[in-house]
């Protein structure tokens, strides 16, 4: 072996030893990064006019399977929906294919009130299908006349996923848009942590203007998600929330606080995930 | 002066052909590992990989970068005890890339570890023709006269 050979070699495994270590140090980094168990697909639509505001009206499907619905309707009028009115919603959802309709009818409670959507069954398959138009015909009744009857144009949401986690906890595939949040995963490594706490809440919170990141009074909690661990973990609860505030919610910093709480609430476990978005969908039907 | 400038190009032209031939290594190995988990399109998995997450993107960087690395590496070991080579270390390799998948790691680099041991055999396999013609004598009855010095 020459010298300008040992030299190589040296060299070589010096740099091998480097990157060996660094791709370990990054390895789990990595797995958390790029095999995401990301839902079938996720979409969501806002709309409005004068009189209402409708947002959060979403397509979804997950392993416990497809959904539509779930989207809140806020009349920007006074007394625009009165006690004892009939509302019809028609979903008119139209592809390059078909167009499909989704209908719900609700009964209004009290004057004003803002109205959310259920869940439905979607039968229709929509993933891999580019959305021409969409758009909700809403049909208010009242003393058995129409009071108003018109359609607002469905526009589709760019959504970002947001994903958190530090070495033993992680939230995936939060949701949001730049005024509504879908509530995401929570796994763990730690095997029984169901049975050691019973019972958890994750908070959603998003930072202030102005506020510093490490001051937890600086952050306005805005949504959560409490129940029963094991519940949690299969995934099985999901929230959504709705951002009032000036701006867009995908401006601010987001991040989660985890609370785990034992049987006769004896010990609270209380914990941080900052959580960072990636951009899933661009497009927009404008 | 121009024999040594032919020489340095032609060295260039070596590593960027092996770099390209490790990059290829392993950007088969992430399509056949994305692939395989999201059961997704070749274009999903060019955004995967390129677009949605810097991580990602910087893994693949370095795992390229360590291919390449261990390829180089194989090339001097080669040029070490280039006359006592024989075929027993394809053989061991091919073993390597066939065992690797019986061992509990990431499809992602029981793949990328196949294929790296797949293009250092070709390489080995090339070089062995070209300076050791001997090794092939039961392909060849006569000695092949290219390659010789």
């Amino acid at each position: 072996m020459n010298k300008e050979m040992k030299r190589q070699l040296i060299l070589s495994g010096v740099l091998l030893c480097l990157l060996i270590s660094t791709l370990l140090l990054w390895y789990r980094n990595f797995i958390f990064h790029t095999y995401i168990n990301v839902a079938d697909y996720q979409y969501c639509f806002r709309g409005e006019n004068e009189s209402l505001l409708i947002d959060g009206y979403e397509f979804y499907e997950n392993k416990y399977g497809a959904e539509n619905g779930k989207a809140r309707i806020v009349p920007l009028s006074d007394m625009f929906f009165q006690k004892g009115d009939q509302v019809d919603l028609t979903f008119v959802l139209t592809t390059s294919q078909a167009t499909y309709e989704f209908k719900q009818t609700k009964k209004i409670q009290s004057d004003n009130e803002v109205l959310y959507l259920d869940e439905q069954d979607t039968q229709e398959r929509l993933s891999d299908q580019d959305f021409a138009h969409a758009q909700m015909n809403v049909k208010v009744m009242r003393d058995n006349g129409t009071v108003y009857d018109e359609s607002l144009e469905m526009k589709k949401q760019s959504l970002v996923v947001y994903n958190g986690g530090n070495k033993d906890y992680t939230i995936q595939e939060v949701y949001a848009s730049s005024s509504w949040l879908k509530t995401g995963l929570f796994s763990s490594t730690k095997k029984g942590i169901d049975q050691d706490y019973p019972t958890m809440t994750i908070d959603y919170l998003y930072l202030k203007d102005g506020g510093q990141e490490d001051n937890i009074n600086d952050y306005e909690r805005f949504a959560y998600i409490k129940g029963k661990t094991k519940d949690i973990l299969n995934g099985s609860l999901q929230e959504v929330a709705y951002y009032d505030e000036q701006g867009s919610l995908l401006d601010k910093n987001l991040c989660c606080v985890i609370t785990l709480i034992q049987e006769n609430e004896q010990d609270v476990y209380t914990f941080m995930i900052d959580l960072h978005g990636t951009i899933k969908a661009v497009e927009t039907h404008e | 002066m121009n024999e040594q400038k032919r020489k340095k190009d032609f060295i260039t032209v070596y590593m960027l052909r092996n770099a390209f031939a490790t990059l290829i290594a392993t950007f088969f190995a992430f399509l056949l590992s994305l692939i395989h988990f999201y059961q997704c399109t070749f274009a999903e998995v060019l955004q995967r990989l390129f677009v949605y997450d810097i991580y990602t993107t910087l893994y693949f960087v370095l795992l390229w970068v360590f291919d390449y690395l261990i390829f180089e590496v194989s090339k001097i070991i080669y040029d070490i005890y280039e006359e006592k080579v024989t075929f027993l270390p394809c053989l061991f390799l091919i073993g390597i890339s066939i065992g690797i998948f019986f061992i509990p790691i990431l499809d992602l680099f029981q793949y990328n570890f196949c294929f790296l041991c797949l293009l250092i055999i070709l390489r080995m396999m090339k070089e062995m023709w070209k300076r050791t013609p001997e090794l092939f004598r039961w392909i060849h009855k006569k000695r092949p006269e290219t390659g010789l010095k």
